[in-house]
């Protein structure tokens, strides 16, 4: 800020009635005249110009933050990308399990229900000749065709067992599959390599796995561990 | 740049977010803001990002695209124009997020055509306007909030010295210390940074 000085009261009222556009015409016009022959005038509306704006950022910046705590969780659910009929099909899926699982009821098939949201997977351009048998596998997986994705994955694994990516996403389509073991095996794997970036990710999917294989006491450290927005949530329940 | 009054500059739809960011109109603000976050929650999730990181870069973006308006720097064409700008403000800076993060294994999704050139603010307007808000949040309670109800809420003066039980007079003479107190601390603030 270039300006020293107080600016005196008039002279603000009369910068700040210009900026908000009160002025009439005549007086709007006379100011702009003074403007644009006095550049120190000029430096101080652009000061005050600055100024409410940042006052009112500064409040629109905590009206913001407090509007995510009033989105409904059903509107953030992720979905796949492959159209409504693919998404209805995988949500039929999902129906169907959560109506087994309530059938026999047991805390941590309960739990896993409620908090398991499969892992949404990664956008697919198709157009990478290398990537291309992992992408169709991708979009196999996105349109819930999960065992198409594993033989494809696991497939491709063998030549590149130490790829951390498709052992996240083998996990992931196991742990749809709600095959607890095979999951928590790669998942395992994921989180062994400091450098993954699914390692987060990986730490609450595993901390699930475990939870589904009934292992609740040795899912806790893996699910506080992760940084997912639910994980207070879940592991208040499971302590209960 | 001279502002415009906002009888000139403002689209006569008073359903939109450039009328309401004008008046702060926070019914509107709201309903846009909640409307257009799965959108942008989607494409970072799709992405590899995080629930957290959408909210973080969805509000960055919101504010952009607020203040972007409020400085005459976009144009309303129409309702679905807006949330295009805004899903772009999303897009670039969450790309930008990836390149630096040195994201591997990411497949990103093909860009689409750039429709807007989105005017971004200059590192120098950046850093004032966060000084700014740093100071205004350390003013003290009572400056903070009768900055806030006259130039966020827009509320008279009248109302502002009924809340306090001042009068109309001692309201106007508040508002103005209180901007000089403001404006001081961040004048100190440039003084320490200029040794």
């Amino acid at each position: 800020m270039e300006i020293d000085n107080q600016i005196p009261q008039e002279q603000f009222e009369e910068i700040e009635r210009f900026l908000q556009g009160r002025m009439s015409a005549e007086e709007e016009a006379h100011f702009s005249q003074t403007l644009s022959a006095n550049s120190d005038l000029r430096k101080q509306v652009e000061e005050i110009r600055l100024i409410l704006l940042g006052i009112e950022e500064s409040v629109l910046e905590e009206k913001l933050h407090e509007y995510h705590h009033h989105i409904p969780a059903a509107s953030v659910r992720p979905l796949y990308r492959s159209g409504w009929l693919a998404a209805a099909a995988v949500i039929g899926v999902l129906i169907v399990g959560a109506w087994w699982f309530l059938q026999s009821a047991p805390a941590n098939k309960r739990l896993f229900t409620e908090y398991f949201h499969p892992e949404p997977g990664l956008a697919t351009s198709m157009g990478s000749v290398d990537n291309y048998a992992f992408e169709r596998a991708m979009v196999d997986y996105k349109t819930g065709d999960f065992n198409a994705a594993l033989k494809a994955w696991n497939q491709l694994q063998d030549g590149n067992p130490a790829n951390d990516t498709l052992d996240y996403f083998i996990g992931s389509a196991y742990l749809a599959l709600k095959k607890g073991d095979s999951a928590i095996i790669h998942f395992r794997k994921v989180i062994a390599n400091d450098q993954s970036v699914f390692r987060d990710d990986a730490n609450w999917y595993l901390g699930l796995s475990l939870l589904l294989n009934n292992k609740m006491a040795e899912a806790v450290p893996y699910i506080e561990q992760s940084s997912h927005n639910e994980k207070e949530s879940l592991l208040s329940k499971i302590k209960q | 740049m001279i502002d415009k009054k906002v009888s000139e500059s403002s689209p006569a739809d008073p359903g939109s977010l450039v009328m309401a960011s004008w008046f702060n109109d926070e019914t509107t603000i709201k309903e846009i803001y909640m409307e257009n976050y799965p959108a942008a929650k989607k494409y970072i999730l799709l992405n590899r990002g995080t629930q957290e990181q959408a909210e973080d870069i969805y509000q960055e973006a919101f504010i952009a695209m607020w203040r972007n308006i409020r400085l005459n720097r976009f144009e309303s064409r129409n309702e679905n124009s807006l949330k295009s700008y805004l899903l772009q403000i999303v897009k670039n800076k969450w790309i930008d997020h990836l390149r630096s993060a040195q994201y591997r294994n990411t497949v990103l999704l093909n860009e689409s055509d750039v429709e807007y050139n989105i005017e971004l603010p200059s590192p120098e307007e950046q850093e004032k306007i966060l000084l700014i808000k740093e100071h205004f949040k350390n003013l003290g309670d009572t400056c903070r909030e009768v900055l806030q109800r006259f130039y966020y809420s827009k509320e008279s003066l009248k109302t502002i010295a009924n809340v306090f039980d001042w009068t109309e007079a001692t309201a106007r003479n508040n508002k103005y210390r209180c901007i000089e107190r403001l404006r001081k601390s961040l004048q100190q603030n440039q003084y320490l940074g200029d040794r």
